[in-house]
C-alpha cells in the first residue's frame, strides 16, 4: 500500500469513506421509514377500533355473531388484510376472521396492546382493546411495509458498486488534479542538480499549500545554492591563493640548487622538500579542478583522437614503472577506438588508474588492461592482482581522500584525490568510471566513454 | 635582451628578477598595471611577461590595450588559474605564450627565449647541442652524420633537455614537464629513458652530451 500512488490511495479512501456513509444513511432511512410505517398502520387499528365502538353502542339490537354478513359491516371489513378477533364477554371466543389460522398464535403477547406478531410467513401489526364486557382484537399485515423496505434495501446494495465507481474515479480525478503541481514540482526538483542549483521552481503565484510549498523548496535551493558556491568558490579560491606561495618556494629552491655547491644531506633535503612541493602543486591542482566539476565549470576543449593510440604510447611508460616490482602488464587494446576527448585530461586519467595498478600491486603482480568497442562506448578494463577492494568500498573508493586500506599512511604515496579526478575526468568526457566486481585478490576498473565517430576530422 | 616583468607579487617578480638575470636577461619590473601599461608603451622591450591578476589596470586588459596600439611586443602571460577558458582569452587578447603558476624559472627561460627567436625569425624548429641536432618538424634527430631512432617519449624527453642546453633538470621537472603526471618520487621512469637515451646519443661517441649532474638530475652540454 506505501508503494500505490497518492492518487490511487486518495480514489480508494474516498470510495471507502462513501460505502460507510452510504450503508449508515441507509440504514437510517429503512429504520426510519418502518418507524413510521408502524405508525400509520397503529392509527389506522385505532381508528377502525373506535368506528367498531361506535358501531356496536349505537346498534338496538345485540349483534348477532354468527351473521358473517352483519359484522362485515360493522366493521366495514373490505379488506382481506384485517384480521379480527372478538371476545364477548372477555374470555370467550365469538368472531374469528377465517385468516386466523391458530389460535394460540393470535393469543400471544396477551399482556401489550399494541405489538406485532409473526402469523406464517406474514408480520401483523396487532391492536388489542378491551371496551365493557368485549374484548377486540384486530391486526392488518405489514407484508406491503416489508416490500417496500427490501425495495429500498435492494436500490442501495445496487447502487453500491455503481457510487463505489463514481467516487473512486472522482477521487482519482480530484486527486491526480490536486496533485498536478506537486508532479511539476517534483520534476522541477529533479532538473535542479548540483550544476545548477541556481535555477529555481516556475512560482505558480497561489496562496494556496502548492504556492508555500514553492516558496518554501525556492527558499532551500537557494540557501544549498549558496553554501555550495562558498564551498566551491572557497576550495576554488584556496587553491588559486596557494599557488602564488608554491611558485615562490619552487623558485626559491631551483635557485638555491642552481646556486653554489650544497653539502650533499642539504642538497638532498632540498630535493625532498621540492618534491614535496611538487606534490603540493599537484593537489592544488586537483582541489581546483575538483572544485570545477562541482560547480559544473568543467569546460574542457575536447578534439577527436585516438584512444587505442594513446594507450599504446603509454604502455613503455607503464612497463617501466612496473620493472622495479617485477609486475607483469598484459595489454590487448582494440585499434581505432576514437572518443572526443582532451589528451591532457585522458592522460592524466589513464596514467592514475595505471599508476595505482602498480602502487596497490604485490611483487611479481599482475596488470591486464584492455580497450573494446561496445555499441557506442569505448570500454577500458584494467585489472591488478592486490588485496582487492571489498565491495562495500566500490564507491567510497571515488571519494575524495579516500584511500583503499583506510591506512592513509604515505608509504604507498598518492594524493588521494586521484579516483575521484579520474571519475570527474570520466564524466566531463561524458563517460564514467566504475569498480567492477572481481575475484578475490584482484582489483578492475571500467572507464566507459562515448566514441566519436570514426569518419569525424580531427584525427590525429 | 630586455624584459618587462610586470607582476603585483613582489617575491614571485624578486624571483623572476633573479631567475632571469641569471640567464643574462636585463629585466625591469613593475609591481601595478597601469605603471607596466606606461613602461610598455614607452620603452621597446624585447618580451614581456605579464601577470593577470593585477591591480589597478588588470593584465588582459593591459594586453588589449597594447596591441590596439599596434605594439607587438611578444607578451608571456602568467596566471594562477590552470582554467583552460582562461588561456584561450589570454591568448585571443594578444598573448604570445602562456605560462600557469606555479612554473620553474627554466620552463619560463625556455619558452621566453623560443618567443624572442620567433620574433627575431631565427629557426626554432631546430636545437643544436655540440654536434647533437633536433628538427622538430621533420622530428630528425642526428648525432653528427647519424641518425637516431627515438619513440616519441624519448624525443620528447630529448627536446626538454635540449631546450635548455648547460641548465640541469631535476628528476621532478623532468616528470612535470614531459609526463605533465605527478609521479611519486623515487620513480626509476627518468632514469630508465636517460639510460636509454645514453646508448641511442651517446654509446660509442667520444664526447658525452648527456650528463648526470651531482645527484639532482640530468642536462646536455657540449662537453
Amino acid at each position: 500500500m506505501k508503494r500505490w500512488p497518492l492518487r490511487v490511495k486518495v480514489a480508494l479512501l474516498s470510495a471507502m469513506v462513501s460505502m460507510i456513509a452510504i450503508a449508515l444513511f441507509g440504514a437510517a432511512i429503512v429504520w426510519n421509514r418502518y418507524n413510521v410505517r408502524v405508525a400509520e398502520l397503529d392509527s389506522e387499528l385505532d381508528r377502525i377500533t373506535a368506528d367498531f365502538f361506535n358501531a356496536l353502542a349505537q346498534r338496538e339490537t345485540p349483534l348477532q355473531w354468527s351473521d358473517k354478513p352483519e359484522v362485515r359491516e360493522l366493521f366495514a371489513l373490505v379488506h382481506h388484510i384485517y384480521y379480527v378477533e372478538v371476545e364477548q364477554p372477555v374470555g370467550h371466543l365469538v368472531y374469528r376472521t377465517a385468516n386466523l389460522p391458530d389460535t394460540s398464535l393470535w393469543e400471544q403477547p396477551s399482556e401489550a396492546t399494541r405489538h406485532t406478531v409473526k402469523l406464517g410467513e406474514k408480520e401483523v401489526r396487532i391492536l388489542g382493546t378491551v371496551h365493557g364486557s368485549t374484548k377486540l382484537r384486530i391486526g392488518i399485515s405489514m407484508g406491503r411495509t416489508e416490500r417496500s423496505l427490501s425495495d429500498l434495501l435492494l436500490f442501495y446494495v445496487l447502487s453500491f458498486p455503481i457510487v463505489i465507481l463514481v467516487v473512486g474515479a472522482g477521487g482519482f480525478w480530484l486527486a491526480r488534479k490536486a496533485l498536478a503541481p506537486v508532479q511539476q514540482i517534483a520534476d522541477a526538483a529533479e532538473r535542479i542538480t548540483a550544476e545548477r542549483l541556481g535555477e529555481s521552481l516556475p512560482d505558480v503565484g497561489a496562496e494556496d499549500e502548492i504556492g508555500r510549498l514553492t516558496r518554501v523548496l525556492n527558499q532551500m535551493f537557494a540557501r544549498l545554492h549558496t553554501s555550495f558556491e562558498q564551498m566551491s568558490r572557497f576550495s576554488a579560491d584556496a587553491s588559486h591563493e596557494l599557488k602564488t606561495p608554491l611558485t615562490i618556494i619552487r623558485g626559491e629552491l631551483d635557485a638555491i640548487l642552481r646556486g653554489p655547491k650544497l653539502p650533499p644531506a642539504l642538497e638532498e633535503s632540498i630535493l625532498d622538500v621540492l618534491d614535496e612541493t611538487g606534490r603540493l602543486v599537484t593537489i592544488t591542482e586537483g582541489l581546483l579542478l575538483l572544485s570545477q566539476a562541482d560547480a559544473g565549470k568543467l569546460n574542457i576543449s575536447m578534439v577527436t583522437l585516438s584512444l587505442s593510440a594513446k594507450l599504446r604510447d603509454l604502455t613503455e611508460d607503464i612497463e617501466i614503472l612496473a620493472m622495479p616490482r617485477s609486475i607483469k602488464v598484459e595489454t590487448d587494446y582494440a585499434t581505432g577506438v576514437q572518443v572526443q576527448a582532451n589528451a591532457h585530461f585522458l592522460r592524466q586519467l589513464l596514467l592514475n588508474l595505471f599508476d595505482n595498478a602498480i602502487k596497490y600491486n604485490h611483487p611479481q603482480g599482475q596488470i591486464l588492461t584492455r580497450l573494446e568497442r561496445c555499441g557506442t562506448q569505448a570500454i577500458f578494463t584494467i585489472s591488478n592482482t592486490g588485496a582487492g577492494i571489498p565491495a562495500a568500498e566500490s564507491e567510497l573508493v571515488f571519494q575524495r581522500f579516500h584511500r583503499a586500506d583506510q591506512s592513509r599512511d604515505r608509504s604507498t604515496g598518492g594524493q588521494g584525490l586521484g579516483l575521484s579526478l579520474c571519475r570527474e575526468i570520466a564524466r566531463a568526457h561524458g563517460g564514467d568510471i566504475r569498480l567492477v566486481p572481481a575475484e578475490h585478490g584482484w582489483t578492475t576498473f571500467e572507464v566507459a566513454l562515448p566514441c566519436a565517430d570514426c569518419d569525424s576530422s580531427g584525427v590525429r | 635582451m630586455k624584459l618587462l616583468v610586470i607582476e603585483d607579487e613582489k617575491k614571485i617578480a624578486n624571483l623572476l628578477l633573479k631567475g632571469l638575470k641569471e640567464h643574462d636577461f636585463e629585466v625591469d619590473v613593475c609591481h601595478d598595471g597601469n605603471e607596466g601599461y606606461a613602461k610598455a608603451m614607452s620603452h621597446p622591450y624585447d618580451a614581456i611577461v605579464l601577470d593577470i591578476m593585477l591591480p589597478g589596470l588588470d593584465g588582459l586588459s593591459l594586453l588589449r590595450q597594447l596591441r590596439e596600439k599596434k605594439v607587438t611586443t611578444p607578451v608571456m602571460v602568467l596566471t594562477a588559474r590552470g582554467n583552460v577558458d582562461e588561456r584561450v582569452e589570454g591568448l585571443n587578447s594578444g598573448a604570445d605564450d602562456y605560462l600557469a603558476k606555479p612554473f620553474a624559472m627554466d620552463e619560463l627561460v625556455a619558452r621566453l627565449r623560443a618567443l624572442m627567436r620567433r620574433v627575431t625569425g631565427e629557426n626554432i624548429s631546430l636545437y643544436k647541442v655540440g654536434d647533437l641536432m633536433m628538427n622538430l618538424v621533420s622530428r630528425e634527430v642526428l648525432r653528427g652524420t647519424r641518425k637516431i631512432e627515438l619513440t616519441p617519449r624519448e624525443f620528447r624527453l630529448l627536446e626538454f633537455l635540449m631546450r635548455a642546453p648547460g641548465q640541469v633538470l631535476t628528476r621532478t621537472q623532468i616528470i612535470e614537464r614531459v609526463w605533465e603526471y605527478h609521479f611519486d618520487p623515487g620513480t626509476n621512469l627518468v632514469d630508465v629513458y636517460i639510460q636509454r637515451l645514453r646508448r641511442k646519443v651517446d654509446d660509442g661517441e667520444d664526447k658525452k652530451i648527456i650528463h648526470t649532474e651531482r645527484g639532482i638530475g640530468y642536462t646536455v652540454r657540449p662537453e
